[in-house]
């Protein structure tokens, strides 16, 4: 179970990117995140990755929590970029080795997944390929192979489906409804609402660094659209 | 874990890919040839300073030159690479997120950014050591401990210049201009440490072509460079233990602090101040003016660029002031000589700007909007030859008139003088604007691996010192063959060959610009 208490964070003292932000997330969780732009998604998710530090309220998963336990909190974490800035030097199966080696991923099991994972995103060929020469697509293919690859129990997603082709989003989706289904948990921000609406177990809207509506999607929405919900409180 | 990381880290930043640029390291001869250029370009440096100080009987001060580099070259590029390579990384948000331990990280990191220091540090002073055991008697105590000495040496240097540079990020970021405040910084310490050496050796014998006073000056003090020193050339044994406790001690001391330290840094990424544009006025200008203006705000606002091709701008006014208040000194000095002392001088800044050599490089992932924009090849790069001179030759007519009162030149030896400057000028810019239409490199991550590291950056400054070498033969040769005129006719005909080449190498760049830029990719 992931857990945000009264979390905030202020890149300049001043403002508040995110304002006291409590959610919990539960096993099986397919969570949608959507707010206007620069509402605090990405800070927030962030955050969660310990990608940047927060000035107050606590982050635990799992009973580890990211300031004290980082090491224990990541083991069970996979995070993606909305630009995946991967090492361009590298092949993209170089890369997904590198991370499977972070997180000591068997030989064996590393290989079936990635056989299994390039597969389903159409990268068999290009996986040996340097990522120098891949397509932005590509580079969010490698990376969602890399974050599979060591089977977390938490990833965390942002923008996932830009830049990706209709065969690979739809791939992705299917993706994330079968390890949901196994109980890992994924939160992935995105602008995409009919995507999130029709795919999320639950949903969070924030707006100004601030949660105005979170909980299931069917009981957050009641018989209105997302994008009609947005448009009206956002 | 560390190995791996170390490894990644590595290819990605000193790859063929990194070093030659992509079409580079896709020809193998040309890698070759120019792996050829750079092999003979620092022995020849590195020969000729060794021979230098032997011919002049000053073996043991080679090797407090060698101490002197070492810890100097150190600083500088910590100064200028921690940020990125220990304090902000560019790849956080790839190994942030996995479980390393955070000193596995900081080390592959810290490593990453001494093999680069090491590296140019080899390729500068290894033909300094073999001179010195050409000349001195092999022994083998001496090698150990004059390797083990080399790379301890520059561990203090580094370490103060990777806390300065985090000082001058965490200072800057509180200043709406931060980039600006970041170059100012940078541009005081490197001319205070110029200032202190300059008055640390006052008193020294300033008659030798080797500066001794200031490496004397240096090593006085700064012990560990007598240390080592002593134990190369004496075999002091004590002496290196002094060395090696001393740096391995603070060293330590500084990788328990900085990982816990990188961390933070990396995690408490606070925005900068902000600062309004106020751009309510829009204005039409022409499209070449349009593009200069774009070339003064990249300069402006990256400091590594700044810094770099600002600091000869910044000598040329440092110089101009001080032969004023040193006339006498100078005049006694270098009498006959002060004519070509003056080119020196200016030559050597000129080339050290070299903006047309990395500018078009530096558009990084820009240049492809730039190639969709409906503007030629010969236009963009005369903006940036046209920006080159806009920075210069202010500069040169605001400070000539001063240094050539300072060097006691006639009036007439003055006005060729600054005409070879200006056409010196006009040709290395265009040579640095045709090196960079060869030598593109667009997938960097930061700016310092074009501004520092990239290929025509290298090339503009060694080829621009070989035309300052090419142009002094033949000034002397000129002054020979015209011995009975005054010096000014010799720096006239000087002009015209300048003018010749500049239209040489301008002329075929004019026409194949297009095409070339429509080529590239980035």
């Amino acid at each position: 179970m992931l857990e945000i208490q009264n979390v905030s964070k202020s890149y300049d003292k001043k403002k508040l990117a995110i304002n006291n932000v409590t959610m919990t997330l539960e096993p099986g969780d397919l969570y949608g995140f959507v707010g206007p732009n620069g509402a605090g998604k990405t800070t927030l998710i962030k955050s969660i990755a310990g990608i940047i530090s927060f000035d107050s309220g606590t982050i635990t998963f799992d009973g580890h929590t990211i300031d004290k336990e980082p090491i224990a909190f990541k083991k069970q974490l996979a995070y993606i970029p909305d630009h995946p800035d991967l090492y361009e030097t590298l092949s993209g199966r170089q890369f997904v080795d590198f991370i499977a080696d972070a997180f000591d991923v068997s030989l064996e099991r590393r290989n079936q997944l990635i056989g299994q994972y390039a597969a389903e995103f159409e990268m068999l060929d290009a996986l040996d390929k340097p990522i120098s020469s891949y397509s932005h697509g590509m580079k969010q293919k490698a990376a969602l192979i890399a974050a599979l690859v060591h089977e977390p129990k938490l990833i965390l997603l942002d923008e996932p489906f830009v830049g990706l082709d209709p065969k690979a989003a739809f791939a992705l989706k299917k993706t994330f409804k079968d390890i949901t289904d196994s109980g890992t948990i994924i939160l992935f921000s995105s602008h995409v609402l009919e995507v999130v609406e029709k795919l999320c177990n639950k949903i969070a809207i924030i707006k100004q660094g601030e949660i105005i509506a979170d909980g299931k999607t069917h009981e957050v929405l009641k018989d209105r659209s997302l994008e009609n919900f947005f448009m009206e409180i956002a | 874990m560390f190995l791996k990381l170390l490894r990644i880290f590595l290819k990605e930043n000193f790859g063929a890919r990194r070093l030659f640029g992509s079409k580079a390291a896709q020809s193998k001869g040309r890698k070759i040839a120019l792996s050829f250029l750079f092999v003979y370009l620092f022995a020849s440096i590195g020969f000729s300073t060794g021979a230098m100080f032997y011919f002049s009987g000053l073996t043991r001060e080679l090797m407090l030159y060698v101490a002197s580099y070492a810890t100097g070259l150190g600083f500088l590029f910590a100064l200028l690479q921690a940020s990125g390579f220990l304090f902000h990384f560019k790849d956080y948000e790839i190994i942030g997120p996995l479980p390393i331990k955070p000193l596995s990280l900081l080390l592959a990191k810290l490593m990453t950014m001494m093999v680069f220091i090491y590296i140019v540090l080899t390729a500068l002073t290894l033909p300094i050591f073999i001179v010195y055991y050409i000349f001195v008697p092999f022994d083998i105590l001496g090698f150990i401990l004059l390797l083990l000495g080399y790379f301890l040496l520059p561990l203090p240097a580094i370490i103060l210049g990777s806390f300065l540079s985090l000082i001058i990020a965490r200072i800057s970021k509180h200043f709406a201009k931060s980039n600006l405040i970041q170059t100012i910084l940078m541009f005081v310490i490197f001319l205070t440490i110029f200032g202190i050496s300059l008055i640390g050796g006052a008193s020294g014998d300033q008659g030798s072509m080797i500066p001794v006073w200031v490496i004397d000056a240096i090593s006085a003090f700064y012990l560990p460079n007598e240390w080592y020193a002593s134990a190369v050339h004496e075999n002091n044994l004590l002496n290196f233990v002094y060395l090696l406790l001393s740096h391995a001690l603070v060293f330590t001391i500084f990788l328990l602090i900085i990982s816990k330290l990188s961390v933070k840094t990396n995690q408490n990424r606070t925005a900068n101040k902000q600062v309004i544009i106020k751009s309510n006025k829009l204005r039409k200008t022409p499209i070449l003016t349009a593009l200069i203006k774009k070339e003064w705000r990249k300069f402006v606002g990256t400091p590594i660029y700044i810094f770099n091709c600002g600091f000869g701008l910044i000598m040329l006014v440092i110089m101009a002031v001080a032969s004023v208040f040193l006339k006498d000194a100078i005049a006694a000095e270098v009498g006959f000589f002060s004519p070509f002392i003056l080119l020196i001088a200016y030559g050597f800044c000129v080339v050290t700007v070299y903006t047309p050599a990395i500018s078009l490089s530096l558009e990084g992932r820009n240049f492809g909007l730039l190639k969709t924009l409906p503007i030629k090849g010969e236009t963009i790069m005369s903006a940036k030859i046209i920006f080159n001179l806009l920075l210069l030759l202010p500069v040169i007519i605001i400070t000539l008139p001063f240094a050539s009162y300072g060097l006691g030149l006639d009036i007439w030896t003055a006005l060729s003088g600054f005409l070879v400057l200006v056409s010196f000028t006009i040709l290395t810019s265009i040579f640095f604007a045709w090196l960079n239409l060869f030598f593109p490199r667009f997938d960097f991550k930061t700016e310092a691996e074009i501004v520092k590291q990239s290929m025509s950056s290298f090339i503009a400054v060694f080829g621009g010192m070989g035309f300052m070498v090419l142009e002094g033969a033949m000034l002397v040769g000129i002054m020979f063959l015209l011995s009975s005129l005054h010096i000014a006719f010799s720096l006239l005909v000087l002009v015209i060959v300048n003018a010749l080449l500049s239209l040489a190498i301008y002329w075929p760049m004019h026409k194949k610009a297009d095409r070339r830029l429509q080529k590239m990719e980035a």
